[in-house]
C-alpha cells in the first residue's frame, strides 16, 4: 500500500489510528501491539500477498537466531555458528532476490554462457527489513541488546511507516517506545504535529517529486537528441525528484509515527545545502550511513588503522552502498564515484582545511555549487537504465547543442490540478499555467536550499494559526492528485 | 491556537473542500455513474473506457454496439434504423472479449436489458487473451463498489477533463455529435499505397517463427454466461472483413488451417443459441472487398464505406450463418480456399 493512495488515506490509516488508540484506551496494550503488527503486515501484503511469506519467515528465523545468541546456555561455538547461519541467510536472501540475476547476467556476458535467470519479483523493502534485522542479530551476538518479546520484535520490523523505504530504525530506538505506557494515549499536540509533517511529506512526494518524475521518465525513455539545455533540465528534474520523493516518504513516516506518539529517526537534513560530499552523506539517508558506519566501516577498522586504511574502508562502504541501492552497474559506479569524491574531499580537507574551516561567503558558494554539480552529474548515472545510457546522457549535456526546451517537458509539468485551478484565476491564470515548470523549479530549489527542512519543522513544531490552512490545503491537493487517468495508446488498436 | 482546534480546523477545511468537489462531480456526473445529465446539459461523450460504463448503467436504450475498432465506425443512427430503436455505442479500441464482459455485466443487471447487441467477430476473438485486457480498465467505474468511487469524485484529472470539460462544452456549444461518436475513419488515410507504406515486413518475418496461441474456448466461455442469462437479448455478431494482407501473415506462417479451426469452434458453439446470430460473408463481392487494399488503412482496418456496407448487409439479412454445420461449413471452406489460393505477391505489384 502506498501512503499516496486513497485506500491508505481514507481507509487504512483512519482504521489503524482508531484501533490503536481504542485498544490503548482500554489498556489493552498487548492487543494494540498485535493489532499494529497485523495492520502492518496487511499494509505490506497489500502490494503482493506472497511477500508476506518472505517477511514472516524472515522475522521468525531472525527472532530465533537472536534468542539463541542471547541465551546464557548457548556455547560460544554455537553462538558463532548461529551468527554465521543468520548472516548467510539474511545476506543470502538479499543475494537471491536482488542480486542473483545481475550476477548471472554478468557471468553470461563475460563467459558467453546462457545460464538461466530466476526472474524473481523483488519483495519490496527487503533491503530495509533485512538490514534492520541484521543489526539486531549482530547486536544480539555482542550481547548488546535486551531480549524482546516476539510481538515487540515483530512490530519493530514491520511497523508500517518505515517498513517499505526506511528510515532504517534500530531496535533500541523503537521497541522501548512501543513499550512506553506514557505514549499510549492520544495526544493532540503530537497528532497535529504529525498530521502537519505527513502533509508536508505527502506534498513533497505528490506535488513536487511526481511532477518532476513525469519529465524524467519521458526523457529517459529516449535520451538521444535532448541537447544541452534539455539534458540539464532533465538532470535537475531528477535531482529534485529523488530528494523530494525519498525525503517526502521519510517525512510521512515521521509524521505518521508522531501521530501515534512514536518518534521515528530523521533520515534527511537538507542534503542539497551540503558543502562537500562528506557533508552531503551526513545529511542524505542518514540512517543508511549510520548502519554502514556501525556494521561495516567500524568492523573494518574505521579510522583506527591509519589514513590509507581509512580511505580503503570508506571506499568499501561506498561500493557496498552502491550495490545496496540496486543490482546494476549504474549503482555500483555511482557508489564508486561518491566513494572517490568522499576520499578526495577528505584529502583536500586534511591538507587545506577547505571544507571544515570557516570560509568566505563567496568560497562557500563555489564549494556548494561544485558539490551540487557533482551530485547532479552522479544522479544521472544513478537514474540511467545502463552505463551506456548514462554516457549518452552525458554526451547530450556536453554536446553544447542549445536547442530550445522541449515543449512536451514543459507541458508535462502543467499538472491537471494546475490546469483546472488556473482556469479560475483571472488575467494571471494563463501566465501561471504556462510557467508552471518555472514555479516548480523555483519552489523545489528554494525549499531544498534555503528553507528549514520538514524533519526540522516536525521536530520543532509549534502550533501556528496558518498550519491548518497549509495542512488542509496540501492534503486536499494531494488527494485530488492521487487518481489521474490511465492513458491508452489509441493509435495501436 | 491549541492543537485540538488545529486538528478540528484541518479536518473541517479538508472535508468541506472534498465535499464541495465531490458534490459538483456527482451533480454534473460527466461519467454518468449516477444519472443521465441534469439541468438540460448535453452529454459530452469523449472517452470510451471512462464513459461506457456510465452510459450502460444510466442511459435509456434498446440496442448496443459493443466491440473494438472494427465497430467504431458505425453511425449510431444507422444502427438505430437497423434495430429500430435507440442505440448506444459502447465500443473501445483494442478491447477484448474480457473488456466486453465488464459491460455485459452491467447490461445484464439492468431492469430492461437491451434487445440487440452488435459485436464484431474476427481473429482477435481467437487470439486475444481471455484473462487480461490489452489496455487498463478503470474498474472503479465498472464495479458496484461505491467506496472506490472516490477515485472518480476526488480526482483533478477527471474533474478537469470531464466535469469542467462538460460544463465548458455545453456553454460553448461544442458538444460532439453523438451520432458519430468514436468514429475514427479518415478517407485520407486509406488506400493500397498507404497500407503498404505502413506495412511492416519485419512483423511478417516474426510471424514465420512465432506460433499464435489461441484463447477461443476461454472467450466463448466468458460469453456463454450472458447468452444464458439474457435470453431476450439478440447477440448479433458480424465477421469483420480483414484484408488478405492480414491473412497473408497467417498463410506465410502456415496458420490458416488453425484460424479456420477456431472459426469452426466458434460457429459450432454459437449456433447452439437461439439468441445468437452470426453474419459471415464469403460471397464474391466480399472476397473482392478483402482483396482490394484500397478499402483499408492497414491490414485489418477497413474504411468508413465498408462499415456502411456491413450495416447494409445486416439490414438486408445478407449472410446470416445457417445453424447447421453442413450448411455453414461450405461457406467457411470457400472463404479459406480463397485465402489459401490467393496470389499474395500480387499485392505488392
Amino acid at each position: 500500500m502506498l501512503f499516496n493512495s486513497y485506500v491508505f488515506v481514507f481507509l487504512f490509516f483512519p482504521i489503524v489510528i482508531l484501533g490503536y488508540f481504542g485498544l490503548n484506551h482500554f489498556k489493552q496494550y498487548k492487543a494494540s501491539r498485535i493489532f499494529l503488527t497485523g495492520a502492518s503486515l496487511y499494509f505490506y501484503g497489500y502490494f503482493n500477498w506472497s511477500y508476506l511469506l518472505i517477511i514472516v519467515s524472515s522475522i521468525l528465523l531472525n527472532y530465533l537466531f537472536s534468542n539463541i545468541l542471547l541465551s546464557k546456555k548457548t556455547s560460544s561455538v554455537v553462538r558463532k555458528l548461529t551468527l554465521s547461519v543468520a548472516l548467510t541467510l539474511n545476506i543470502g536472501s538479499l543475494a537471491v532476490f536482488k542480486y542473483f540475476d545481475f550476477f548471472v547476467d554478468n557471468i553470461n556476458a563475460i563467459f558467453n554462457t546462457s545460464l538461466p535467470l530466476l526472474n524473481l519479483l523483488l519483495p519490496l523493502g527487503i533491503s530495509f527489513f533485512t538490514f534492520q534485522q541484521l543489526s539486531y542479530v549482530i547486536d544480539s551476538y555482542k550481547k548488546d541488546v535486551p531480549k524482546y518479546s516476539f510481538i515487540d520484535y515483530a512490530l519493530f520490523v514491520t511497523y508500517f511507516p518505515q517498513l517499505i523505504a526506511g528510515p532504517i530504525v534500530t531496535h533500541d530506538e523503537m521497541v522501548p517506545q512501543f513499550a512506553d505506557e506514557s505514549k499510549k494515549k492520544f495526544n493532540a499536540d503530537n497528532f497535529a504535529c504529525g498530521l502537519f509533517g505527513f502533509a508536508l511529506g505527502l506534498g513533497k512526494k505528490v506535488i513536487i517529486a511526481d511532477t518532476f518524475g513525469l519529465v524524467v521518465d519521458s526523457a529517459f525513455a529516449d535520451v538521444s537528441g535532448l541537447g544541452t539545455l534539455n539534458a540539464i533540465f532533465v538532470m535537475l528534474s531528477y535531482t529534485f525528484q529523488i530528494y523530494f520523493d525519498f525525503s517526502g516518504y521519510s517525512d510521512m513516516a515521521m509524521g505518521i509515527g508522531k501521530m501515534m506518539n512514536i518518534e521515528i529517526t530523521q533520515n534527511f537534513n537538507s542534503p542539497y545545502k551540503a558543502i562537500g560530499i562528506v557533508d552531503f552523506w551526513k545529511r542524505w539517508h542518514i540512517t543508511l550511513t549510520r548502519f554502514f558506519t556501525r556494521y561495516i566501516y567500524v568492523p573494518l577498522g574505521g579510522n583506527r588503522k591509519g589514513t590509507i586504511r581509512t580511505y580503503i574502508n570508506i571506499f568499501i562502504v561506498f561500493c557496498v552502498s552502491g550495490l545496496w541501492h540496486g543490482a546494476n552497474w549504474t549503482f555500483i559506479i555511482w557508489g564508486i564515484l561518491h566513494g572517490l569524491a568522499s576520499i578526495v574531499t577528505r584529502i583536500i580537507d586534511n591538507k587545506t582545511g577547505l571544507f571544515s574551516q570557516k570560509n568566505s561567503k563567496l568560497l562557500k558558494i563555489v564549494l556548494w555549487l561544485s558539490t551540487f554539480a557533482f551530485l547532479n552529474l552522479t544522479w544521472v548515472i544513478f537514474r540511467a537504465d545502463s552505463i551506456a545510457q548514462a554516457f549518452d546522457f552525458y554526451k547530450e549535456i556536453f554536446s553544447f547543442n542549445l536547442i530550445e526546451l522541449n515543449r512536451s517537458f514543459l507541458s508535462l509539468m502543467q499538472t491537471d490540478g494546475i490546469r483546472l485551478t488556473t482556469e479560475f484565476i483571472p488575467v494571471m491564470g494563463d501566465y501561471i499555467k504556462d510557467y508552471s515548470w518555472l514555479w516548480l523549479f523555483g519552489l523545489a530549489f528554494i525549499l531544498s536550499v534555503f528553507f528549514k527542512n520538514a524533519s526540522y519543522l516536525i521536530k520543532k513544531y509549534k502550533p501556528k494559526w496558518y498550519h491548518p490552512v497549509i495542512t488542509a490545503g496540501i492534503l486536499f491537493w494531494c488527494v485530488m492528485s492521487f487518481g489521474g487517468e490511465s492513458s491508452f495508446l489509441y493509435w495501436n488498436f | 491556537m491549541n492543537s485540538k482546534k488545529i486538528i478540528i480546523a484541518i479536518f473541517s477545511m479538508l472535508l468541506s473542500a472534498l465535499l464541495i468537489v465531490g458534490t459538483i462531480n456527482v451533480v454534473i456526473d460527466p461519467l454518468f455513474q449516477y444519472h443521465k445529465p441534469w439541468f438540460g446539459l448535453e452529454a459530452n461523450v469523449i472517452d470510451e473506457r471512462y464513459q461506457n460504463a456510465g452510459i450502460a448503467k444510466n442511459f435509456d436504450f434498446k440496442n448496443v454496439i459493443i466491440g473494438n475498432s472494427m465497430s467504431e465506425n458505425f453511425i449510431v443512427s444507422d444502427v438505430e434504423k437497423l434495430f429500430k430503436g435507440e442505440t448506444v455505442k459502447l465500443t473501445a479500441s483494442g478491447s477484448h472479449v474480457l473488456d466486453w464482459t465488464y459491460l455485459l455485466n452491467i447490461l445484464s443487471s439492468k431492469k430492461e436489458p437491451p434487445e440487440n447487441i452488435l459485436f464484431n467477430l474476427d481473429a482477435g476473438f481467437f487470439d486475444s487473451s481471455d484473462k487480461e485486457t490489452k489496455h487498463e480498465i478503470p474498474m472503479f467505474l465498472y464495479d458496484k463498489n461505491y467506496l472506490n468511487d472516490i477515485e472518480y469524485l476526488f480526482n483533478f484529472t477527471l474533474t478537469s477533463k470531464y466535469t469542467y470539460g462538460m460544463i465548458k462544452a455545453n456553454i460553448n456549444n461544442t458538444i460532439p455529435d453523438y451520432n458519430n461518436v468514436f468514429v475514427w475513419a479518415d478517407e485520407k488515410q486509406l488506400g493500397k499505397d498507404f497500407v503498404l507504406k505502413n506495412y511492416n515486413t519485419d512483423t511478417e518475418d516474426e510471424t514465420l517463427v512465432s506460433q499464435q496461441e489461441f484463447y477461443t474456448a476461454g472467450n466463448l466461455e466468458l460469453l456463454k454466461k450472458y447468452f444464458d442469462e439474457m435470453p431476450d437479448t439478440q447477440f448479433v455478431f458480424f465477421c469483420s472483413p480483414f484484408s488478405v494482407l492480414y491473412w497473408k501473415e497467417k498463410y506465410d506462417s502456415k496458420q490458416l488451417d488453425e484460424y479456420k479451426l477456431e472459426f469452426e469452434k466458434t460457429f459450432e458453439f454459437m449456433s447452439k443459441y437461439d439468441n445468437v446470430t452470426i453474419y459471415f460473408w464469403a460471397d464474391e463481392d466480399m472476397l473482392d472487398i478483402i482483396s482490394d487494399l484500397d478499402n483499408y488503412k492497414d491490414s485489418t482496418h477497413y474504411g468508413f464505406h465498408i462499415s456502411k456496407e456491413i450495416i447494409r448487409r445486416i439490414s438486408n439479412n445478407v449472410g446470416v450463418l445457417p445453424k447447421k454445420r453442413e450448411k455453414w461449413q461450405p461457406l467457411l471452406d470457400k472463404y479459406f480456399d480463397y485465402l489459401e489460393n490467393f496470389d499474395y505477391d500480387k499485392l505488392f505489384e
